[in-house]
C-alpha cells in the first residue's frame, strides 16, 4: 500500500512537471492599445492597431513611441491573425483602450464585428468606443498630438474630457452591448474627427439606430443639450447662449439637474406622447454689463430657456431623422404599460412619437458681479 | 459518545451545509434561469429555497426518528442488513457520479477563463488531490477549514458591490410577475439543481455535539443564507445585464466583473474566480465525505474509501470530459440524483412512520 | 552496579579511579578520623575550593573526635551506598567522603557556581518589557520562572536524559491549569527517549515532534522568561535543558508564533494594530512572490496600464524566466542572512552594504534580475522577519518556495490550490490533541479570536482560570 502511494505520488509529480502549458509571458506580448476598423472597398475591413514601443533610457526611465500597423481581412479575427504575423511577439488585446470604427463601417452595423471582443474571455470590456468622421486609420496615424504619451492614451483623455464637459457619454464595449441588445433605447456614440490643423477633437455625438450608425451627427451645442435631456449632466455643462449677438453673449453653467419624463399611451390610435421636463440649476458666468444695466435674472432665465428649447427642437428632429430612441422613451413605455409594449414594434412607431421638451432654469448665482 | 475528533458544533453544521451548496452552478445560474423566467428569475430562486426548506423538514423528521445515526446506518436499521447495505452502495455510486459530473463543469470553467491549454487530467488531478487530502481528515479538521474559508464569502460580497459601478437598470426586473407562473416554476427546477448539496446534513446530524439538540433552526438558517445569497447574485445580474445579453452569456457573474477596472487592479473576474476556487472545491469534499461514510465502517477504511472515491471521480470526470454530447448523459444523471435525494429520505420516513419503526431513545 | 565490594578503602579508591578512567582531575585526599582511614574525593574542575574547604575539610579537620555519622548527618550530606549515585554526584560537583570499613559514602554539595550574568536574549528583543533572558544553568532558569509565578502550584519534574551526558531536564507546569493528558503525554515521550547525548531543547523538539513532515514547527523555543511564564499560565508545559538557555513550550498553536510580549505591555489599540500587521506579513511572506510570478507569467491583464508598462520595461532585458529570478534572489537572501549571523558584529555592517548596494543594485544593472523582482523579494523577506520567532519565519520562506513553484506552473489556479493545501494542513495539524489553528476551533470560538487575531482590551477578557480548566475538561475523553 505504501509502495503504491509512493508510486502514485511520483507519477503525479511527473505529470505536473512535464510542462506549464499556459505560460504567457509578459515579455513576449505586444500590447495593443488602440484599434481602428474601417470598411474596405471589397466589402471586408481594414484594421489599424497602435501599440507602443518602449525604449529604455536607463535608470528606470522609458520613452514610449507609437507604432501603427494596418492590415485587411474579412473579420476582426482574421485581422488579428494577420497583424499578429507582422508584430513581434504575440498581440494581446487585454489593454485596448479605444476602439474606433470608421463612419462607413459603423453604418454597416457594429455588433457583428465586435462579437470577437465579447466572446474572448481575455479582452477588455472597458475599452472606449468611438466613431470617427472619415477613416479611423487617419485618426490613429495622426502624429500631431503630444508625443510624450501614446496616441491611444491621448484619445482616451479627450473622451474623458468631453464626458466631463457633458458633451458626449463615455461608451464602453460593455455599455454598448447592453443597449444594443435591448429595444428600449439606442446608444449615443462620441465622434472623433481630425481637424484641418491636424488636431483631434471629440465634440459631437452620433446617433445609433439599433445596431447601425444612422449617419446623423449632432453639433456641439446639440450634443450637450441631448446629454442634458438624457439626464447625463456631469460636473458642469457650459451653455453659451446667444453668442450670435456678440453684444450680449450669455453663458450659463448648469450644475445640477433634475429630469422628469412621462409618457402617455393612447391605445386606440397607438400613439405615444412623451413629455420631458428638464430642470437645471446653475450660475451665470458671463454676461457683459452694458448701459442697459446689470443682469436681470428673470429675463436671462427666459433667454436661456428659449435657447435651450430651440436646440431641443432641433435635437428631436434629428432623433426622428435617425429613428434613434436615445432618450429611452421605450423603457418608460415598457415600464408603464407592459402589454402594449409587448405587442408593438417600437421601432416602427417611434417616428410618430410626439416629444415635447420643456426646460426650467434656475439661476443660483451670477458670480462676483451682479 | 462520539469522540472529540469526530464531532462538530452547530455552527460547523451551518457552515458545512452552506459550503456544500454554494458552488460552481452559481456563476452560470442567472443566464440559465433567464431563458425561462426572464425578469422574474429571482422569484424562481426564492421558490426553490422554499421547496428545499420542505425537504429539510423531511430530513430532520427522519433524523428525529433515528437519532445519533447517519444515513447509512439508518438504511441498515430500516431495511435490514442486506437491503440497507445495497442502498448504501447505490448512494455512494450516485454521490461519486454527481461529483464526476460537477468536476466536468469545473474543468470547463477553468479552461475557459484561466488555463485554456492545460490538459484536463492535470487540472482534475490538482483539484482531486486537494479534495481527497481534505476529505481524509477528521470531521473536526474539515470543519475548521470550512470555517476559515467561509470568511471568503464576506470578501465575495464586498467584491460584488463593485458591480454597481456599471449602469444598473432596475426597470429590467419590473414589472414584477410578467413571466407567468409556469415559467417561474421551470426556473425553480433549474435553480434547485444548482442548490444541491444540502443532503450532506444527513451524514452530519449525528456528529453534532451541542447542548441544545434542536438542529432545525440551524439548517433552516443555512438554507435561508444560501437562498438569499443566490437571490442576491441573480438580482445583480438581472439588473446589470439587458435580458437578451444575459441569455447569451455563459457565466454572467464573471462577465459582470470583467467590465470593471479599478486603480490597482483590472480583470476583477480573474481575482473573483481565484477566490471562488475555494468555494467550488469544498463542494466535492461534501460528496466524497458522504461516499466515504456510506461505505466504510471505521476511520481506517474511511481513508481508503475516500482515496478510491477520489480516483473514481477522476475516472468519471475524465470520461465525461471526453464525450462529445454530454447533455444526454447529464440530464439522466441529474434526474436520477434528484429522485434519489427527494425520494429516498421521504420513502424512509414514510416506511418508518407506517411501520412504526423507530429508534427508541437511548439505544444505538 | 552492586557487586560484592570490599570495604577496604584502598580497593574502593582504586575502583573509583578505574570507573573514572584514571582521569587526572579526580582528587583524592586520604585522612584519618578517629583512627579510621577516610578519603575525600572530588573532581577539582567541578568543585569550588572554598566550598570544599568550608563544608568538607573544615568540619572533618576540626571535630576529630566525633564520628563521620555525627559530622555529616542528614542535614549536611547525602548518604548512599550506591556506587552509580556516587559517580553521578561527583560529576555534578559534589565531594564524597569514603570511610574504610563502611559502605556508606557521604556526599556534600560543593559545586562551583559560575554562569553568565543574566542579559536579554539577542534574538527576541522587545521594545518595552523585561530585559532578562535564560542562561545556561537550569536552576538559574527555574529560579527566573519561580520569581514570576510565586505559587505553590508551579510544579517541577526532573528527568535525566542522555546516557553519556546525563543531562538534567526539567518539566514545568501549573498543576491545576495544565490538562492532565498533556502532562502525561509529555512525560511519556520524554521518558521514552533513549539517547547517548542531549545538549539542547532542539533535540527534544525533534523527538517529541508528532508531525516531522510538516513545515510548521509544533513547539516553540523561547529565551524569554516572561513569555514562558505566560504560556505556563495558559496551561502549557515548559521543558528546560541544563546547559541550554531556552525553554521548549508545548503544545503550541499557530497564533502563538505571532504574539509578542510587546502587545501586552502596551495599550490594546497598539497591540491590535501590531497583530494585524503581523497577520498581513504572514500572507505576504507566503504568497507575494507567487502572485507576482503568476501575474507576469500568466495573467498580465490584471495589472492596470500604468503598472503594466513599468513592469514590462523592467523585465524586458532580463533573460531568465521570473521563477528563476525569484529562486535566485531567495537563495542570495538566505546566503546573506547566514553570512550575517557568522560574522562578527562590526563586520556584519559591511554585509548590509555588500548585500544591499552591491548585489542588489548591480544585479539589476547587469540585467540579471529585474527591479520589480528585487522589490518583491525584499518585501517578502521583511515580512518573514516580522514574526517574533525566527524559526517560524524560516518555515514561511520555505513554504514560499512551494507557492512559487505552484504559481509558476499554473498561475492563479496553482496558487489557490497550493494555499488550500497549506490551510488544510494547518487545520489538520494537532499536537497532543490541541488543534494547531486553535482559535478557529468553533468550540472555543468565544475566547479565540479575541486574543489570537486582535489584542482586545483586558476588560473584554474573562480572566478565569477555572473556566479554562473546565473547557479543557471537555477533551478528557481523549485519554
Amino acid at each position: 500500500m505504501r509502495r503504491f502511494g509512493q508510486m502514485l505520488a511520483a507519477g503525479l509529480l511527473l505529470i505536473l512537471m512535464t510542462g506549464c502549458w499556459d505560460i504567457d509571458r509578459l515579455v513576449n506580448k505586444t500590447i495593443v492599445n488602440g484599434v481602428g476598423v474601417d470598411a474596405a472597398e471589397d466589402g471586408g475591413m481594414r484594421g489599424t492597431i497602435s501599440t507602443i514601443k518602449l525604449l529604455n533610457k536607463g535608470g528606470g526611465q522609458f520613452e514610449a513611441q507609437d507604432v501603427v500597423v494596418e492590415a485587411t481581412g474579412g473579420s476582426i479575427s482574421e485581422l488579428a491573425s494577420r497583424l499578429n504575423n507582422v508584430m513581434p511577439g504575440k498581440i494581446e488585446g487585454s489593454k485596448t483602450h479605444i476602439i474606433i470604427f470608421g463612419e462607413q463601417m459603423a453604418k454597416k452595423g457594429v455588433m457583428a464585428p465586435l462579437e470577437y471582443f465579447y466572446r474572448n474571455p481575455k479582452t477588455n470590456l472597458n475599452s472606449s468606443f468611438l466613431i470617427s468622421e472619415g477613416q479611423a486609420s487617419a485618426i490613429l496615424n495622426s502624429t500631431k498630438m503630444d508625443t510624450g504619451s501614446p496616441i491611444a492614451f491621448n484619445i482616451l483623455q479627450l473622451i474623458e474630457g468631453s464626458k466631463q464637459a457633458t458633451i458626449s457619454p463615455h461608451q464602453t464595449l460593455f455599455s454598448l452591448w447592453q443597449t444594443s441588445q435591448e429595444e428600449v433605447s439606442d446608444s449615443v456614440i462620441p465622434i472623433i474627427n481630425l481637424q484641418a490643423d491636424g488636431e483631434l477633437a471629440v465634440e459631437n455625438v452620433g446617433l445609433m439606430n439599433g445596431d447601425r450608425y444612422s449617419g446623423v451627427k449632432l453639433s456641439a451645442e446639440q450634443s450637450m443639450v441631448l446629454m442634458l435631456m438624457m439626464n447625463r449632466l456631469e460636473k458642469a455643462a457650459v451653455l453659451n447662449v446667444g453668442t450670435e449677438s456678440i453684444s450680449r453673449p450669455l453663458t450659463f453653467v448648469a450644475r445640477k439637474q433634475n429630469n422628469d419624463m412621462s409618457v402617455s399611451i393612447d391605445k386606440a390610435s397607438r400613439k405615444v406622447e412623451c413629455k420631458l421636463n428638464v430642470r437645471l440649476s446653475g450660475e451665470i458666468t458671463s454676461f457683459p454689463i452694458t448701459k442697459e444695466g446689470k443682469a436681470d435674472p428673470e429675463a436671462l432665465k427666459i433667454e436661456v430657456e428659449s435657447w435651450l428649447e430651440k436646440q431641443a427642437e432641433d435635437v428631436v428632429a434629428k432623433l426622428r431623422q435617425a429613428n434613434s430612441d436615445a432618450l429611452g422613451i421605450g423603457r418608460k413605455v415598457k415600464q408603464s404599460d407592459f402589454a402594449f409594449w409587448k405587442e408593438t414594434d417600437w421601432k416602427s412607431i417611434y417616428r410618430d412619437v410626439k416629444i415635447s421638451v420643456k426646460f426650467d432654469v434656475r439661476t443660483t448665482s451670477t458670480g462676483a458681479l451682479y | 459518545m462520539t469522540a472529540y475528533k469526530d464531532s462538530i458544533s452547530k455552527f460547523g453544521l451551518f457552515i458545512w451545509m452552506i459550503k456544500c451548496q454554494i458552488g460552481i452552478a452559481l456563476l452560470s445560474l442567472p443566464s440559465v434561469i433567464q431563458r425561462s423566467a426572464d425578469g422574474d428569475s429571482w422569484i424562481s430562486v426564492l421558490i426553490a429555497g422554499c421547496i428545499i426548506q420542505l425537504l429539510l423538514l423531511v430530513y430532520w423528521k427522519l433524523y428525529t426518528r433515528f437519532p445519533h445515526l447517519i444515513l447509512s446506518e439508518m438504511t441498515v436499521k430500516l431495511f435490514g442488513r442486506i437491503a440497507g447495505k445495497a442502498v448504501n452502495v447505490l448512494s455512494a455510486i450516485l454521490y461519486v457520479t454527481i461529483a464526476g459530473y460537477a468536476s466536468t463543469l469545473y474543468i470547463r470553467l477553468i479552461k475557459t477563463w484561466l488555463l485554456p491549454l492545460t490538459p484536463a487530467p492535470v487540472i482534475l488531478t490538482l483539484i482531486l488531490a486537494t479534495v481527497v487530502y481534505l476529505a481524509m481528515q477528521s470531521v473536526r479538521a474539515i470543519e475548521r477549514f470550512l470555517v476559515i474559508t467561509s470568511m471568503l464569502f464576506i470578501v465575495i460580497i464586498l467584491f460584488s458591490l463593485m458591480a454597481f459601478t456599471h449602469e444598473v437598470d432596475l426597470s429590467r426586473i419590473m414589472p414584477v410577475g410578467t413571466a407567468g407562473a409556469a415559467n417561474i416554476w421551470t426556473g425553480s427546477e433549474k435553480t434547485f439543481l444548482s442548490m444541491l448539496g444540502f443532503e450532506v446534513i444527513l451524514y452530519l446530524f449525528a456528529r453534532v455535539t451541542s447542548r441544545k439538540s434542536n438542529l432545525l433552526p440551524t439548517i433552516s438558517a443555512a438554507n435561508l443564507f444560501v437562498t438569499l445569497f443566490y437571490t442576491y447574485f441573480v438580482l445583480l445580474c438581472l439588473i446589470g445585464f439587458s435580458p437578451k445579453a444575459l441569455e447569451l452569456v455563459r457565466e454572467p457573474v464573471l462577465f459582470l466583473f470583467k467590465g470593471i477596472s479599478l486603480q490597482l487592479l483590472d480583470r476583477l473576474d480573474l481575482i473573483f474566480l481565484s477566490i471562488w476556487i475555494f468555494a467550488m472545491t469544498t463542494v466535492f469534499v461534501g460528496y466524497l465525505y458522504m461516499a466515504g461514510s456510506s461505505l466504510s465502517g471505521g476511520p481506517k477504511s474511511y481513508k481508503r474509501t475516500v482515496g478510491i472515491g477520489g480516483a473514481v471521480i477522476f475516472g468519471i470526470g475524465y470520461g465525461l470530459n471526453s464525450v462529445e454530447r454530454i447533455e444526454l448523459i447529464t440530464v439522466w444523471i441529474e434526474k436520477v440524483y434528484l429522485g434519489y435525494i427527494i425520494g429516498l429520505p421521504s420513502f424512509m420516513l414514510l416506511v418508518s412512520l407506517l411501520f412504526k419503526k423507530r429508534l427508541a431513545e437511548g439505544t444505538t | 552496579m552492586k557487586h560484592e565490594q570490599s570495604l577496604e578503602l584502598g580497593k574502593r579508591l582504586e575502583d573509583l579511579q578505574a570507573r573514572f578512567s584514571g582521569t587526572e582531575d579526580l582528587c583524592v585526599r586520604v585522612f584519618r578520623l578517629r583512627a579510621k582511614e577516610c578519603a575525600l574525593v572530588y573532581l577539582e574542575t567541578m568543585t569550588s575550593p572554598e566550598l570544599v574547604q568550608a563544608f568538607a575539610v573544615k568540619p572533618a579537620s576540626e571535630a576529630s573526635s566525633s564520628s563521620l555519622d555525627d559530622l555529616f548527618g542528614p542535614l549536611h550530606a547525602d548518604r548512599t551506598a550506591d556506587l552509580a549515585r556516587v559517580d553521578k554526584a561527583l560529576l555534578e560537583g559534589s565531594c564524597a567522603i569514603l570511610e574504610d570499613g563502611s559502605d556508606t559514602v557521604y556526599l556534600i554539595q560543593a559545586v562551583v557556581a559560575q554562569a553568565r550574568s543574566i542579559e536579554e536574549a539577542k534574538g527576541e528583543q522587545v521594545t518595552r518589557g523585561p530585559h532578562d533572558g535564560f542562561i545556561e544553568p537550569i536552576s538559574a532558569n527555574i529560579r527566573l520562572i519561580r520569581n514570576r509565578i510565586r505559587s505553590p502550584k508551579l510544579k517541577v519534574r526532573y528527568l535525566t536524559l542522555g546516557k553519556l551526558t546525563q543531562t538534567k531536564v526539567a518539566m514545568l507546569y501549573l498543576d491545576e491549569v495544565a490538562a492532565p493528558y498533556i502532562v502525561d503525554a509529555c512525560e511519556r515521550r520524554l521518558s521514552g527517549i533513549e539517547l547517548n547525548s542531549l545538549y539542547s531543547t532542539g533535540e527534544i523538539e525533534e523527538i517529541v515532534d508528532e508531525n516531522p513532515l510538516s513545515p510548521f514547527p509544533q513547539t516553540l523555543q523561547t529565551e524569554r522568561p516572561d513569555r514562558t511564564v505566560s504560556y505556563l499560565m495558559e496551561g502549557k508545559v515548559a521543558i528546560l535543558v541544563d546547559g541550554y538557555p531556552s525553554a521548549l513550550i508545548l503544545p503550541i498553536t499557530f497564533f502563538s508564533f505571532y504574539q509578542s510580549p510587546d502587545d501586552y505591555n502596551n495599550r490594546w489599540v497598539i497591540g491590535t494594530f501590531n497583530r494585524v500587521v503581523r497577520m498581513i506579513s504572514f500572507v505576504l511572506a507566503i504568497s507575494l512572490p507567487a502572485i507576482y510570478i503568476a501575474i507576469v507569467s500568466f495573467h498580465s491583464e490584471v495589472l492596470p496600464m500604468g503598472i503594466l508598462y513599468s513592469v514590462k520595461v523592467a523585465i524586458t532585458y532580463v533573460p531568465f524566466p521570473p521563477i528563476m529570478e525569484a529562486i535566485t534572489m531567495q537563495v542570495i537572501l538566505e546566503l546573506l542572512k547566514e553570512a550575517a549571523i557568522r560574522l562578527h558584529s562590526s563586520v556584519a555592517q559591511t554585509i548590509g552594504i555588500v548585500g544591499g548596494l552591491v548585489i542588489g543594485t548591480a544585479i539589476v544593472e547587469a540585467h540579471l534580475v529585474s527591479h520589480t523582482m528585487i522589490v518583491i523579494i525584499g518585501l517578502t523577506a521583511i515580512s518573514s522577519f516580522v514574526t517574533p520567532l525566527s524559526e517560524f519565519g524560516t518555515s514561511l520562506r520555505i513554504l514560499g518556495f512551494s507557492t512559487i513553484i505552484a504559481a509558476a506552473m499554473f498561475g492563479f489556479f496553482g496558487l489557490s490550490i497550493m494555499l488550500m493545501f497549506i490551510f488544510i494542513h494547518l487545520c489538520k495539524l494537532e499536537i497532543m490533541g490541541v488543534p494547531y489553528f486553535s482559535p478557529f476551533d468553533p468550540f472555543r470560538a468565544s475566547s479565540g479570536p479575541r486574543d489570537a487575531f486582535f489584542r482586545l482590551p483586558r476588560f473584554g477578557f474573562a480572566e478565569k482560570w477555572n473556566m479554562g480548566h473546565r473547557r479543557r475538561g471537555a477533551q478528557d475523553d481523549r485519554l
